[in-house]
């Protein structure tokens, strides 16, 4: 496994600024060809058919590959850390699930692609982000939020024993039972309204 | 049979109340926009549908993508009214033949999915949804993928769908839709039909105990006013007083004694009650648990369903023995007490009724307050035992890696942050108590204040108040004081005891899905041949487990099934003893559907050997014939020696007395396997069912359990799931499940021949075999 690996991906302290992302009109994020001698694209072209190869079932239909073109293969921007470390530790992967590089910071890559990565990453870790809490009822197994966020009004609940998660600044994250993820911001900084109906939850 | 119709009907309506209730989002997709759609695509049915909750702002915000049987439409709105009625919208329709393949981008809380065409052109519909939606989209991109690899699903019923699907997550954490608290309650109550005479009864000496706890402080006052003063202004003789007081001191004893048989009465009646009503409620939630089916089981967790049975129907005894009855004195002793001291005196009683409405309302304030006082402590208290249920189970890595002290800290931090709560809650609510009695004394000292100056007018008037009044008075307050707790309890009360009771209605409110036709069939005996008439299956309504699976399996093969985990091979077992029922197609047993079939009657003639398999606490003889009680002894040996059993039951000090089970003897995985298939032959079923029965043991005890099979199977249907190719070499033939569906079938010759997906199997079992040989 490990002999295969090397053999597909550049040495680790390969130039990163030649790695290059674009959107397409397709909306999706593309590894492209970097000049004619991108190490980087040479090697993705190499693992998304190996892992085409590999997906692909018996006995089932061939389908059309909508994941490559002649320069270019559709990726997924991964965060290894999206809480603790988020402009680190970035994993670029097809859509079968096969990592093509791994960006140790966000800082190594050309402006362009930074930027690219930058906004998918902001679209991957996209929370619903609270502004007002308006009630908190506590029903038959489970807890009914009627909150407002920055995305608009919205209704969740959350079980029992589900509490917010606090982070290392002082805001929190709440689960609700759907797998949604809320941002309370740090308390201090809502009505009192809000802190009052938070109160029992945070801190 | 009516009840499958409603109960479908109801579901979907419930999930739409759900729906109604706990979200901002329509039950259903507008039917306007609906209309639209299908006429946009030439009046065909919109088969699937659902809702894309996000924009690419990435606001809340309404997308519908439909789903039809040539056409995806994209309906967006900006400002999410589809009332049908104003311009139309947006609707984009492309054909489902141009779509190439269905990407998805999850997120952590939102997910993008990509509608490709070629790879050239745009994409055909970026859609961005919160993991709400997640359901419903990935049942709209189920549908398309299984189109491109060509496969064609036809989805009915888009409404139940898409309600099913965004309902779920609340369904599964709440189960049903709170009803009103009233409604349980009054539910609840109507299990006391019963029992009418004793619940008149109990009620009956409840109100009398109450009613007789007024006349003493009457009688007191009177005794003051109307034989001690006389006796002392020297209008009564000694001897007349004595009599009085004789009689006022009998009268109080009879009345202390009669309040206590009134309480007798009451507890005893009450408490009978509610045992009986509690009884009665476990009888029914036991009966009807029995009569679910399997789906239930895999949807709600053991633990559930057992604290419903026993804790939650205790709360309910509880709450009918005695929270419904004190709660009804503390209500009549408050308004007989103000009767009273009005009618008595007005002026006074007013001074002590006025503020009752708010002593009475800063009790349930203080009620609430210190409900979320404790919501906070209970999160501390929950992040203690967090640690605890992390570390205890795991303490052999904890000793392993050497972190007892960090394991230590981390558990000190918890603890000490627990109590630092605890001490708050403690703080308020022992400060709220005295200030409370502080009030009621400021009562007291104000009917002081009030009735002295009453007492003693000025010279040359009459007192207005009598000493014996005024004492009266005096014992009437001291009176108020329970009540009013009791009332100020009463809202917690009520919301756990409604919470108890909904949980377990729940439970009585589930139809079981498999149910036994009017007049079903009973095949005597079985004779063992299995028919797969294109099945199709799934355990939810749009993801297919088994994809259309076919097969004939003559009385006495023995088929061996085989394929990766998740293929259907379980599931195939499963609905040959009718745990489910199919979604299509349809499965004979000697020819007849087994929805005909009388399904009790049916498993009794299947044997089935499960992986790990459940011992009852009892004998292992009771065991062996626990789905035969009527077998005789020599049938439970000659089970036990066909399975290879009789000779370790025999080296047991108790033998087949021997008490296994949760309590009992400990026995190992592969004497545990034995018991169970001496248990699966002893009706000498014609079909037998072995799911991995072999693969949690060691290579010399699956040796026994191999011997053991191959005597069991002998002139018997088997069907064998087993990842060990080895132990199938019996098998007439093979079925390699693979995605739903059967891939490969044939001898175990045959398909090395054939060289697919068994023949890669087999060979790499087989250098597994040799490396570890060596």
């Amino acid at each position: 496994m490990s002999d295969m690996q090397s053999a597909t991906r550049p040495e680790p302290e390969a130039d990163l600024s030649t790695l290059r992302l674009e959107r397409r009109a397709d909306g999706r994020i593309w590894l492209t060809r970097d000049g004619d001698n991108d190490p980087w694209y040479e090697a993705a072209v190499q693992a998304a058919k190996q892992a085409k190869n590999e997906g692909q079932k018996e006995g089932e239909k061939k389908t059309v590959d909508t994941d490559s073109t002649a320069d270019g293969v559709a990726v997924r921007i991964a965060p290894c850390f999206p809480w603790s470390r988020t402009r680190q530790y970035i994993s670029v992967r097809t859509f079968d699930g096969k990592e093509l590089v791994l960006i140790p910071s966000l800082d190594a890559l050309a402006d362009e692609t930074r930027r690219l990565v930058e906004a998918a990453l902001a679209e991957i870790g996209f929370v619903l982000e609270m502004t007002r809490v308006l009630e908190i009822r506590t029903e038959v197994e489970i807890r009914n939020w009627r909150v407002e966020t920055k995305q608009g009004p919205c209704t969740f609940q959350t079980k029992l024993d589900e509490w917010p998660h606090p982070l290392p600044d002082g805001t929190f994250v709440l689960r609700d039972v759907a797998g949604n993820l809320f941002l309370i911001p740090d308390p201090k900084t809502l009505d009192s309204q809000s802190r009052k109906l938070l109160w029992p939850f945070v801190g | 049979m009516l009840r499958p119709a409603t109960q479908t009907e109801t579901t979907t309506d419930k999930d739409a109340r759900i729906i109604r209730r706990y979200t901002n989002q329509p039950a259903q997709m507008p039917a306007g926009l609906r209309d639209r759609i299908e006429a946009a695509w030439g009046d065909r049915p919109v088969q699937l549908y659902a809702l894309a909750d996000l924009n690419e702002r990435m606001e809340l915000d309404q997308t519908w993508v439909a789903l039809g049987s040539d056409h995806v439409a994209v309906a967006t709105e900006a400002n999410g009214v589809f009332d049908g009625n104003g311009k139309p919208e947006a609707i984009r329709s492309f054909e489902r033949a141009r779509i190439k393949s269905v990407r998805e981008t999850p997120g952590l809380s939102c997910t993008v999915m990509t509608i490709l065409g070629e790879s050239h052109e745009p994409a055909l519909a970026v859609l961005r949804y919160t993991h709400r939606q997640r359901r419903a989209m990935e049942n709209v991109k189920f549908v398309i993928q299984e189109a491109i690899a060509g496969n064609r699903v036809e989805a009915k019923d888009p409404d139940r769908l898409y309600a099913e699907s965004v309902a779920q997550p609340i369904r599964e954490a709440q189960a049903s839709v709170s009803a009103k608290r009233a409604t349980v309650i009054r539910r609840l109550l109507s299990y006391l039909g019963p029992y009418r005479v004793r619940v008149v009864l109990g009620f009956a000496a409840a109100t009398l105990m109450t009613v007789l706890m007024l006349v003493p402080p009457s009688l007191t006052g009177y005794f003051i006013d109307s034989v001690v003063k006389p006796f002392e202004g020297g209008t009564l003789t000694r001897a007349q007083a004595l009599q009085m007081a004789g009689l006022v001191v009998a009268a109080i004893a009879a009345l202390l004694v009669i309040r206590e048989l009134g309480l007798w009465v009451r507890l005893r009646t009450l408490a009978i009650l509610g045992e009986n009503v509690a009884r009665d409620l476990r009888r029914e939630l036991y009966a009807h648990v029995q009569r679910l089916s399997v789906s239930f089981f895999s949807k709600m967790k053991t633990g559930s369903i057992i604290t419903r049975v026993s804790s939650d129907t205790d709360r309910l005894w509880d709450f009918i023995a005695f929270g419904l009855v004190e709660t009804g004195q503390a209500a009549l002793m408050l308004v007989g007490l103000t009767v009273v001291l009005l009618v008595s005196d007005w002026q006074l009683g007013l001074v002590l009724v006025l503020p009752l409405p708010l002593i009475v309302w800063a009790l349930c304030g203080n009620t609430k307050r210190m409900r979320t006082v404790f919501l906070r402590c209970w999160r501390k208290w929950s992040a203690v035992t967090e640690v605890l249920a992390d570390t205890i189970p795991g303490m052999r890595v904890v000793k392993a890696f050497n972190r007892e002290e960090q394991e230590k800290e981390r558990f000190n931090v918890r603890n000490d942050d627990a109590t630092k709560f605890f001490n708050t809650a403690h703080t308020i609510w022992t400060r709220f108590w005295p200030l409370l009695m502080l009030g009621l004394h400021a009562l007291t000292i104000a009917v002081w204040v009030f009735a002295v100056t009453r007492l003693l007018p000025r010279a040359g008037l009459a007192p207005s108040l009598t000493a014996g009044q005024f004492v009266a008075f005096l014992l009437y307050m001291g009176m108020f004081l329970g009540p009013i707790e009791m009332i100020g309890m009463m809202t917690r009360m009520i919301s756990r005891v409604s919470s108890a009771a909904h949980r377990v209605f729940e439970v009585l409110d589930t139809n079981p899905e498999v149910v036994d036709v009017a007049e079903p069939t009973r095949l005597e005996p079985v004779q063992g041949r299995v028919t797969f008439d294109n099945v199709t299956f799934g355990y939810d309504s749009v993801r297919q487990v088994l994809k259309g699976v076919s097969f004939d399996v003559e009385p006495g093969e023995m088929i061996g099934l085989v394929g990766p985990s998740g293929a259907g091979k379980t599931t195939v077992t499963n609905l040959i003893v009718r745990f489910y029922d199919v979604v299509g197609g349809r499965i004979l047993i000697d020819g007849v559907d087994v929805r005909e079939i009388d399904s009790g009657h049916l498993r009794r003639q299947v044997g089935v050997v499960l992986q790990d398999p459940h011992l009852f606490c009892g004998t292992i003889a009771d065991n062996i014939r626990y789905g035969f009680p009527e077998a005789s002894i020599e049938q439970v040996i000659d089970a036990a020696r066909t399975a290879n059993a009789h000779d370790f039951v025999c080296a047991l000090p108790h033998g087949y007395d021997t008490i296994v089970g949760e309590r009992g003897h400990t026995l190992s995985g592969g004497e545990r396997q034995r018991v169970s298939i001496a248990r699966a032959i002893l009706n000498n079923p014609r079909i037998l069912i072995l799911d991995e029965a072999t693969s949690s043991v060691d290579t010399e005890t699956e040796r026994k359990i191999q011997e053991a099979l191959e005597r069991v199977v002998e002139g018997r249907t088997v069907f064998a799931i087993a990842h060990r190719l080895s132990t199938l070499r019996r098998a007439t033939r093979l079925f390699v499940i693979e995605n739903g569906r059967i891939t490969e079938q044939g001898t175990h010759a045959e398909l090395i021949e054939k060289d697919g997906t068994y023949a890669k199997l087999f060979r790499m079992q087989h250098e597994l075999h040799e490396m570890f040989a060596l």
